[in-house]
């Protein structure tokens, strides 16, 4: 990865709350990824597209094209489609924060909330600036965690007591401050184990040597 | 002053002006007081290292001068900064001191 690198996110996610409902193989080699609300069907160039952005965003619908062994044009087509149904949800830029002088600390908070609440809590915190990531657990207790920004412990403290804390339904917080980062990575699509174990399957339906 | 009652000490304020008990950075133990009256019950109640994180950040002062209006409580609390009490000899000195706080407002 490098440092600025041009980064692009898929699926429309509302909250960061989406339904992935079924991934089923059909007949022509098509994956049928229910959204909510939507439905939209991708076959095994989408999925190569969609790897070829995720490798390079900037790259041209020609230099795709060529790398995949398809028409430009059809690489045009199907990434508007793409973003017309919200799978390619936009372009930006991985910036690598600490070089660029942000001297922000990270945070990982646990909440722990009443099952009732958990919704509403986990809502409110995605309407915070500060909130990068939230997501919802359910270990011993149901859980919320959530990566959170400050621009000091002083700032962190006073943003999780004065509007964490408070929030109905919030039973107890646990923050860790992240002291050293190893990775930071977005999903890739050429990393899923599911899509890849499908195109597999597909292959071995053609007859095909190499997966 | 005998039979007065001061509103601001009385009163319990919304939840969004509750004091919230940490013991640490970003780590609430899930206590919360929304009067003089609650607060000092939780003082009993919480872990200890929550009355140290709070005290000698001055979270304590803050939130009495701040959101109850009782500047002299908070300057009595302050001062218990400069002893560097720990344990429980911290928490019966503060409770010590609000209660008699108190009686002092009621009598």
């Amino acid at each position: 990865m490098t440092r600025k690198q041009r980064n692009f996110y898929i699926f429309p996610t509302k909250n960061n709350k989406f339904k992935h409902k079924s991934l089923s193989i059909g007949r022509e080699a098509e994956i049928t990824v229910k959204l909510k609300n939507n439905t939209v069907v991708l076959d095994d160039t989408d999925y190569k597209i969609l790897e070829a952005l995720q490798e390079d965003a900037k790259q041209t619908y020609m230099a795709i094209g060529k790398h995949l062994g398809i028409a430009h044009s059809t690489v045009y087509d199907r990434i508007k489609r793409m973003e017309q149904k919200g799978i390619i949800k936009k372009y930006t830029a991985m910036i690598d924060a600490e070089k660029a002088g942000a001297k922000n600390i990270t945070a990982i908070m646990t909440i722990y909330t009443d099952p009732k609440e958990s919704e509403r809590v986990a809502e409110k915190l995605c309407e915070a600036p500060k909130v990068l990531e939230v997501y919802t657990s359910l270990s011993e207790e149901l859980q919320i965690i959530a990566k959170v920004v400050a621009q000091n412990q002083e700032s962190l403290h006073d943003f999780i007591a004065n509007s964490v804390a408070p929030l109905p339904g919030v039973l107890r917080i646990r923050t860790s401050i992240v002291t050293k980062k190893f990775k930071e990575n977005q999903f890739l699509m050429a990393n899923d184990p599911q899509k890849l174990r499908f195109i597999k399957e597909i292959h071995n339906k053609l007859g095909e040597d190499k997966p | 002053m005998k039979g007065e009652v001061t509103p601001k000490v009385i009163k319990t304020v919304p939840r969004e002006k509750a004091f919230y008990f940490f013991t640490s950075i970003g780590n609430y133990t899930g206590n919360s007081a929304s009067s003089l009256k609650e607060f000092m019950e939780k003082i009993n109640e919480v872990n200890v290292k929550s009355l140290e994180f709070h005290l000698y950040r001055g979270d304590f002062e803050k939130w009495i001068a701040e959101v109850l209006e009782d500047k002299e409580l908070a300057e009595e609390i302050r001062k218990l900064q400069k002893f560097n009490l720990v344990g429980d000899t911290l928490r019966k000195q503060l409770y010590t001191i609000i209660l008699g706080h108190l009686k002092y407002l009621t009598r």
